[in-house]
């Protein structure tokens, strides 16, 4: 259980409660894991123009970007490929 | 010749002036609720200064409530974010509040909540921290609908965790 103030901020008297935390579920888990995925595929969107030719190296990592949460569900545990 | 401006400090008629709630230390709880907000308020200001996060894994968020107590779901975000020298956006999270902070660090934050129509709010939120050696910043936009009137407002881990540090000011108008 964790603790909870309540403060009456007119008088400033204080009280204390517990309450439960509710966990991320694992759709938001799976939410801030795409959002970070993403970010990471934007940082590399240049390796893709049209007038650049990716090498293999890139292209897999841009892959296995896509694909991370083929195999992670959470940043909790997640572990990045290896940026090229 | 540079022109300067001497502004009159008043305030323009017709503008309520800023009402200041007790400030309350963030130490040793994870959950901070300041009640008092009285009937017919349109603007609700919290700042947090130097709020420590202790070793959170999960966001610290402003929950908003009314006489049934805080609420905890209904916050239709957008958000944004750096981490780390990244920056991050989601424009469709839903969380159990308006998020300020992402990770585990000492942060500052300004709050703005402002009545649209009824009983409904728009939640803007900008945080400011030193993470490591990087300046970071959390910036968060959030509608959300109370069952009836604001009356009190909340900073809340949602892991649980005690905060370890920094003051909450709550002002209304």
């Amino acid at each position: 259980m964790a603790v909870s103030k309540i403060i009456n901020g007119i008088t400033g008297e204080e009280t204390e409660e517990t309450w439960t935390p509710t966990a991320q579920t694992a759709d938001e888990k799976l939410t801030d894991l795409r959002m970070v995925r993403n970010s990471k595929l934007t940082e590399t969107d240049v390796w893709a123009l049209s007038d650049r030719t990716m090498t293999q190296e890139q292209t897999d990592y841009r892959q296995a970007l896509r694909d991370i949460t083929d195999s992670y569900t959470s940043l909790d545990d997640v572990v990045w490929p290896t940026k090229p | 010749m540079a022109l300067t401006t001497i502004r009159n400090s008043g305030l323009a008629a017709g503008v309520a002036e800023w009402t200041a709630l007790t400030a309350v230390t963030t130490n040793g709880a994870s959950s901070y609720t300041v009640s008092g907000i009285p009937s017919g308020v349109t603007e609700v200001l919290i700042i947090g200064c130097g709020v420590h996060r202790n070793t959170s894994t999960n966001r610290a968020t402003i929950q908003l409530g009314d006489s049934g107590g805080l609420e905890t779901t209904g916050y239709n975000h957008t958000v944004s974010y750096t981490a780390a020298g990244t920056y991050y956006i989601n424009t469709n999270q839903s969380i159990a509040g308006a998020q300020t902070m992402f990770y585990n660090a000492e942060y500052n934050f300004r709050c703005h909540c402002f009545n649209t129509t009824g009983n409904e709010w728009n939640i803007d939120v900008r945080t400011f921290s030193e993470a490591g050696s990087s300046y970071e910043m959390v910036q968060t936009m959030v509608r959300k609908s109370l069952s009836a009137e604001l009356d009190r407002v909340a900073l809340v881990d949602l892991n649980g965790t005690n905060f370890d540090g920094g003051t909450l000011r709550v002002y209304y108008r």
